[in-house]
């Protein structure tokens, strides 16, 4: 671990809260290549403390929902790695979104899922593919849009909104979930002057697990 | 000695699903779990305890990013959903590592008509169940769980406490024995099913040091057909017994062709917490507004000393302190001994019985044993009760308890098994009683031969 912590203060708002006062510029989880195992503790982890508004509690029997993380742990040969939101000092995901829910308050890039209307152009726009575009679910139910229905059976189809690593802004101060949950060490939270050699740059696609 | 591998391996790994992150075979106590680090991995079935440690671990999911839709997800989840024979409407995530479940044979059984259902339930389960409807850790809730499961049939819900009770009677009877008459030392618990497999497979010659007494659940499951038959004037071949266990393993130890008396078995099935859960839900029970119910006399009393088995040094002090009145016939001047108490690995304690010097150790987690026994073999060993359980925090931490998504959460997950009032601590008044009762009635057989 590099010893920075997350001094976020605890959001008052879906937006991140504007008291921030002791945030660090451009933070951002970061994994070291080649340690990761492919264990996603981190997505179950990120998964949970997310969910914990929609009542999901410790235990897996209160999951009644599919696990959304907003980390992905991605795999490519024998690698694996976990990625998620670099949290872009000229994000340009914000750019991309076309009704502004896309914001960046104190280096913490946010997405409001509420206003988010699921077009997909952050997810095109993000250099890192940290973004994606899923069902929202409130109270362990899937949220529908009206007016939209499944071409094949009419049923009515979910609304779906982006989604992406929030540095754990709507929990607890502290360490991001992942970074605590990651049996290997993998994981650290970096601020925006890298504190370690860029990586190098892939030229491989990752598959999804 | 019965190896698993002939029928059903109980503990098993999804190969579409498994990443190879090992993380199973650093919690594995035996070694059991084969392959290469990003592959899928496999379980030797004759080398496994059936601990299902490797499940509670586990964080491989299957995720819907994974399949081309979510159409196609869904119908991925189905397929998983049958091979596992879980319930189909069950709304959790599915990870690579998983143990058999019985609970869609338990309730097709309990449909059958003419028959008495009768079901036992472990001390950890009270502690635990209330975990998967969403309430803090170490809620406890007895009697609600009493109520739901009489709402799932059963005629009859006792305590697994009350075996614990005969349990702690016999065992600290046979110590005092094998200690003023000589027997094998040290002695070791026999309560724990992953750990006498343990012994089977990798100790076998020390097997005359385990208590020849059952554990708590066959206890119950050998009263429940006999003096618990006799109660209801039915026959015992008419009677379906089923356990609620915190374990993956005591499906196996009911299984075992030992645990048959006269032609029956002990225990007809077992379900962990996990799957008791499951039921609940899925018979749309509201858990957590259901008033409490006492469980049903005379099977479901139980002493103070009974609670503390879910617990690691729970079985010990339970049986130091029978022990100590047996042969001192004074009571334990304290009678919390909290020193053999703790969680993983090996504690030591010496306590004064009249003009003995009791030498007692107690093992959390079975890799913490195999030091212990290499000195038994040896001959170095010099204790004279040994208790081993093959979970970190014994039975509270068991396979089939709530699995638990967050790392801390399950550093955090402390025992809240409420210690007894003093007035429920006398339980060898309460033991003596129960031997009474139970020995004009009937013959009971509560031991094994190994």
């Amino acid at each position: 671990m590099s010893g920075v912590r997350n001094t976020l203060n605890r959001s008052t708002s879906r937006m991140g809260s504007a008291n921030r006062t002791s945030a660090v510029a451009s933070s951002f989880v970061v994994a070291d290549g080649g340690q990761c195992i492919g264990c996603k503790a981190c997505e179950l982890a990120c998964f949970a403390v997310h969910g914990q508004a929609s009542g999901i509690g410790a235990s897996i029997g209160t999951v009644s929902v599919p696990v959304v993380p907003k980390v992905y742990v991605v795999r490519a040969g024998d690698t694996y790695v976990p990625v998620q939101c670099r949290h872009c000092e000229n994000a340009p995901c914000a750019h991309a979104c076309p009704v502004q829910a896309i914001r960046q308050e104190d280096g913490v890039v946010m997405i409001d899922e509420e206003r988010c209307i699921g077009c997909t152009s952050c997810v095109l726009a993000c250099p890192f593919g940290a973004i994606e575009v899923s069902p929202v679910y409130r109270a362990g139910h899937v949220i529908t849009q009206s007016g939209l229905t499944h071409r094949a059976n009419r049923t009515a189809l979910p609304r779906t909104a982006a989604s992406k690593c929030d540095l754990c802004a709507e929990t607890e101060n502290g360490q991001p979930a992942c970074v605590e949950a990651c049996p290997n060490h993998v994981l650290r939270l970096a601020n925006g002057i890298s504190d370690s050699p860029p990586e190098p740059r892939r030229e491989v696609f990752f598959p999804r697990l | 000695m019965r190896t698993s591998d002939s029928t059903d391996p109980v503990i098993h790994i999804d190969p579409t699903l498994c990443t190879g992150c090992r993380r199973c075979a650093g919690v594995c106590p035996v070694d059991a779990i084969e392959g290469l680090p990003g592959e899928p991995q496999t379980v030797n079935a004759d080398r496994c305890v059936i601990c299902g440690q490797c499940v509670q671990i586990c964080s491989v999911y299957a995720s819907d990013w994974a399949d081309s839709s979510p159409q196609a997800a869904a119908i991925r989840r189905q397929e998983r959903i049958r091979e596992r024979d879980m319930p189909a409407d069950i709304g959790e995530p599915l990870f690579a590592a998983y143990y058999s479940y019985n609970l869609i044979k338990v309730a097709d059984m309990m449909k059958k008509p003419g028959q008495l259902r009768i079901v036992q339930c472990a001390p950890a389960i009270r502690v635990s169940l209330a975990e998967e409807f969403g309430m803090p850790f170490g809620t406890l809730t007895p009697g609600k769980m009493a109520a739901a499961l009489r709402r799932l049939g059963f005629d009859r819900v006792y305590d697994t406490n009350f075996g614990a009770d005969v349990t702690i009677m016999e065992e600290g009877t046979e110590l005092i024995r094998r200690v003023t008459e000589g027997g094998p030392l040290p002695m070791f618990t026999s309560c724990c099913p992953a750990w006498v497999r343990f012994a089977e497979i990798e100790y076998p010659d020390l097997l005359d040091h385990l208590s020849s007494c059952k554990s708590p659940m066959q206890m119950v499951g050998a009263l429940i057909k006999t003096y618990g038959a006799q109660l209801d004037e039915v026959e015992p071949a008419n009677i379906y017994s089923v356990a609620i266990m915190p374990c993956t393993c005591k499906q196996f130890e009911c299984d075992r062709p030992e645990m048959e008396s006269d032609g029956y078995r002990d225990v007809d099935e077992v379900l962990t917490t996990r799957e008791l859960a499951y039921w609940i839900k899925q018979r749309g029970i509201d858990f957590m507004n259901l008033p409490d119910e006492e469980f049903d006399a005379p099977l479901g009393q139980y002493s103070g000393a009974g609670t503390i088995f879910g617990v690691t040094g729970g079985v010990m002090e339970a049986a130091i302190r029978t022990g100590y009145e047996l042969l001192t016939n004074e009571k334990l001047p304290k009678l919390q001994l909290d020193f053999v108490r703790g969680e993983e690995g090996i504690r030591v304690a010496e306590v004064q019985v009249g003009e003995l010097q009791l030498k007692v150790a107690v093992v959390a987690g079975l890799q913490h044993a195999y030091q212990l026994l290499d000195r038994v073999q040896a001959g170095e060993c010099d204790y004279h009760f040994i208790e081993v359980m093959g979970c970190p925090a014994g039975c509270i931490s068991g396979g089939g308890q709530p699995k638990l998504m967050l790392e801390k959460q399950k550093s955090m997950l402390i025992v809240h098994v409420n210690r007894p009032s003093m007035d429920t601590m006398l339980h060898l008044r309460c033991a003596n009683r129960m031997r009474t009762l139970l020995s004009s009635s009937c013959t009971m057989n509560f031991w094994v031969s190994r």
